[in-house]
């Protein structure tokens, strides 16, 4: 048996160039702050699970500062003062992000006095987060769509041409501040009309309140902000040369390669996981089919040369994974989407970042700003334990997240 | 107003003495009495309640109902509460653990001195009797107390019969009904109860009352008692937080006060005075009493119909205030400067309550129950949110977590019974 190690070096090399070009860098500590949009912790879950499941080495600390019903100047758990101090610079974030609109514009049609309040009040906001976080990195997001494009404007011209708006002044005060932006209204409208030429019915279903994007809707949010980010649909790619013997790869390590008499296997450690898009959940699926999402973020290439004509199958610790034709396999084909151990484990990662989130909401949204104000020593045991408990999970988180050894066999079927 | 004689001469204990040194002029009866209502009350100083049962006790509102009670009734009476109520639990457990699981966390390892059981909603299954059925009750029953009874010999217990299944509102899904297969385990757990040393109290048969007085009166909104037919709504519950309070010896009794208008005298029960002026048309005193009035949430239609049919408010708050020898005549009755009702002369001469009234009690006493609520959502949360949902994760957080949570419940105790003292009122009536 004959040993490869020929991956290890692009291992190395391609990951650290991989997180070189990546926005988000080691011990950064992340904020997304918001309204409704991002207190539903959709797309700031999925965010957290792909960086966790992309860049499994790099350790990065979230916070969801989303406060239902928010505007500009705070809302129910505050004054935009109260909110900033409590909720954004205890935190002490070196990256954030911004947004809001939705609620600011009221949801009437283009009110001049008001889109002058918006201005004022985020103009304050980014003056007071400059001053205070004077290093941390910010990307204000123009707000997501409001739903005038599976039905009718509801105001004359649609609400949506306000956010528009409003999402383009952020945009400039972005610039003039020196941060960066991102647009979640522009990929949500356009999943909105590719849907409503696609399937009226479920089109609706993308934005169903009109205001409060699916989870479908939510995925395209979240790619936005990641490939503005930097990031890329590459978690690995895999070339082995079953008449050589030899395996080259991106992001991927081997050991073990060997030619057998129907085909080859070898034992490959990725620098990645895939990112887990659940398809059983209708929305999201619907935003597949629509904008390929899946094919865009989970790019993980098997290319086997060298095998014979004929059909092959590919095992990955035993378990069938696909079955394809020589040639097929001899050009290359995205793994990165179906039932493998490493999409398992990378569900098993978001479901630890949804927990990491409840239990992050459960001390500052249940206890802290729930019991703001109360007398008695506890309160503080209290957040500082669920802490401790937030700490553990996203320990679990990281564990859950780090690639293992998996062994792969192609054999005629 | 009837209020229970024989218990009100004792003297000297602990509330009597700490009434007693507050200044006054005029200490009347005073005090007494409040002693005598606590030593005939079934909970003690540093008791430890806990309710355990399905979705029923899980919901919350009669257990809280009776923490409020107890808060409101009793100030100076410091009691511990633990709701540990799971819905969807048998007699052998369910999805928070096995029946082995569910005793020894939740009830062994919570020390309770005094504990409630009402289980049978979901051990009858919702089919007709089934004598199977029933006998999985009764031996997973049996070995509930038998176990209860060996690790904790000296705690007070009452198995409650189980509230109804909503027959009465609605045609039965079956012959005789699922209710009349619950009123057969209720009869069990009664029989069990007295084989075993331990009370009873019975929430099916004033729950049903209610359900056909209110179907009499409403038919249609009746159905909003028990809107699914097996959870019900607060205006049950409070009927069965009652039911329960009563079987522990409470009474309705806030406090009675009667000032002489001609002489000036004021006299009362649960209550002391000061600054007391009579007259011809008129009448002004200080009072502090010993309790608060227990606050029902009205918002609930259905509850308003409950009202109409019970007479509950009346019976659970009696506030009296007796003011003969006015000159006939309407008078306002003005707490703390604010007007809280209109009465004739006749009316103070055998006594107005106040005990359901918007007076500066009450919302002392909603506050207790804003707090009391959210006492009981800290130790849902320890319990369930924290320590049983996260058993799986490594780490020493949970545990930090749950003791940071049971802190912060402590405090909140605290804050229930610094919101629960009584103050001292200025009563004024004035001719209008």
């Amino acid at each position: 048996m004959k040993l490869v190690f020929v991956g290890v070096l692009s291992l190395s090399v391609s990951v650290a160039c991989a997180q070189g070009t990546f926005a988000i860098r080691n011990n950064d500590r992340v904020l997304f702050y918001g309204d409704s949009i991002t207190s539903t912790s959709k797309y700031t879950n999925f965010v957290e699970t792909f960086i966790l499941t992309r860049y499994p080495k790099l350790k990065v600390t979230y916070f969801n500062a989303g406060v239902s019903g928010d505007t500009v100047y705070g809302g129910k758990s505050g004054t935009i003062d109260q909110r900033l101090a409590r909720d954004f610079f205890s935190f002490r974030p070196t990256v954030f992000t911004i947004m809001l609109g939705m609620n600011d514009g009221e949801r009437r049609g283009y009110d001049a006095a008001l889109f002058a309040s918006y201005k004022s009040g985020y103009e304050k906001m980014i003056a007071d987060i400059k001053r205070k976080t004077p290093t941390a990195r910010g990307w204000l997001i123009q707000p997501s769509a409001y739903d005038d494009f599976t039905r009718p404007p509801v105001v004359p011209g649609g609400y949506n041409s306000v956010l528009v708006k409003y999402g383009q002044w952020s945009a400039q005060l972005a610039e003039r501040s020196g941060y960066g932006t991102v647009d979640f209204n522009r990929p949500v409208v356009n999943l909105m009309r590719k849907g409503w030429m696609t399937d009226q019915g479920r089109s609706h279903d993308l934005v169903p309140d009109r205001i409060h994007p699916s989870l479908g809707a939510h995925a395209t949010m979240a790619w936005s902000l990641l490939t503005e980010w930097g990031a890329t649909g590459q978690i690995s790619t895999t070339e082995v040369d079953s008449s050589t013997e030899k395996a080259t790869g991106v992001n991927v390590a081997f050991r073990k390669l060997k030619s057998t008499s129907t085909g080859i296997s070898w034992e490959s450690l990725e620098g990645s996981l895939p990112f887990p898009l659940d398809r059983n959940e209708p929305t999201v699926d619907f935003a597949i089919r629509l904008t390929n999402l899946d094919r865009a973020m989970n790019v993980q290439t098997v290319k086997v040369a060298g095998l014979r004509p004929g059909r092959y199958r590919l095992k990955i610790d035993g378990r069938e994974i696909g079955q394809w034709t020589g040639a097929a396999l001899g050009l290359g084909v995205n793994i990165g989407n179906l039932s493998t151990p490493m999409a398992d484990q990378a569900e098993t990662v978001a479901r630890m970042t949804f927990e990491r989130n409840v239990i992050q909401n459960m001390w500052w949204r249940n206890i802290k700003i729930r019991y703001e104000g109360m007398p008695g020593e506890g309160m503080s045991d209290a957040i500082a334990g669920v802490k401790g408990l937030e700490n553990d999970c996203l320990i679990q988180q990281r564990l859950a997240a780090q690639p293992r050894w998996h062994r792969f066999e192609v054999e005629k079927v | 107003m009837r209020l229970p004689v024989g218990v009100r001469k004792r003297k000297n204990l602990p509330y009597n003495r700490a009434v007693r040194k507050l200044s006054c002029l005029f200490v009347l009866i005073c005090g007494v009495s409040v002693a005598g209502a606590q030593s005939s009350f079934t909970l003690k100083a540093n008791d430890r309640v806990l309710f355990y049962g399905d979705s029923i006790t899980d919901f919350s509102q009669y257990p809280n109902f009776v923490e409020n009670f107890v808060l409101t009734r009793f100030p100076k009476l410091p009691v511990r509460f633990f709701n540990m109520g799971v819905g969807g639990d048998t007699v052998n457990g369910g999805w928070m653990g096995g029946i082995d699981q569910r005793l020894q966390r939740d009830i062994i390892d919570m020390k309770p001195t005094v504990f409630t059981v009402m289980l049978g909603m979901n051990d009858a299954n919702y089919v007709p009797f089934d004598a199977t059925i029933y006998k999985t009750y009764t031996t997973g029953y049996e070995k509930i107390v038998a176990t209860i009874k060996k690790q904790l010999p000296t705690a007070r217990g009452w198995l409650i019969r189980p509230s109804p299944y909503d027959d009465v509102t609605r045609p039965f899904d079956f012959p005789l009904g699922y209710n009349s297969v619950l009123l057969k385990y209720g009869t069990f757990t009664a029989q069990l109860a007295t084989r075993n040393g331990y009370s009873n109290v019975d929430f099916n048969k004033p729950v049903t009352d209610l359900l056909k007085s209110a179907f009499a009166s409403d038919p249609n909104l009746s159905k909003e008692i028990i809107p699914d037919r097996i959870h019900p709504s607060n205006a049950a519950h409070y009927v069965m937080a009652w039911a329960l309070l009563k079987s522990w010896g409470a009474t309705g009794l806030i406090s009675s006060s009667t000032i002489d208008a001609a002489t000036g005298i004021a006299t009362g029960d649960n209550v002391q005075f000061r600054n007391v002026k009579g007259g011809t048309n008129k009448a002004e005193w200080e009072s502090l009493e010993g309790a608060l009035p227990f606050p029902f949430d009205r918002s609930d239609p259905s509850m308003e119909l409950a009202l109409k049919v019970t007479n509950l408010d009346k019976s659970m708050n009696l506030q009296t205030i007796k003011v003969p020898n006015l000159a006939s005549g309407l008078y306002a009755l003005k707490i703390d400067g604010n007007e809280v009702g209109r009465f004739t002369n006749g009316a103070f001469r055998f006594g107005v309550n106040i005990g359901n009234l918007y007076t500066p009690m009450m919302n002392q006493a909603v506050n207790v129950n804003t707090l009391t609520w959210q006492r009981s959502d800290l130790q849902k949360n320890w319990w369930r949110e924290v320590q049983f949902k996260y058993a799986w994760l490594p780490g020493e957080g949970k545990k930090d977590a749950v003791k940071g949570h049971q802190a912060m419940e402590a405090d909140f105790v605290k804050h229930q019974r610094a919101a629960a003292q009584p103050t001292w009122h200025r009563f004024e009536i004035v001719k209008v």
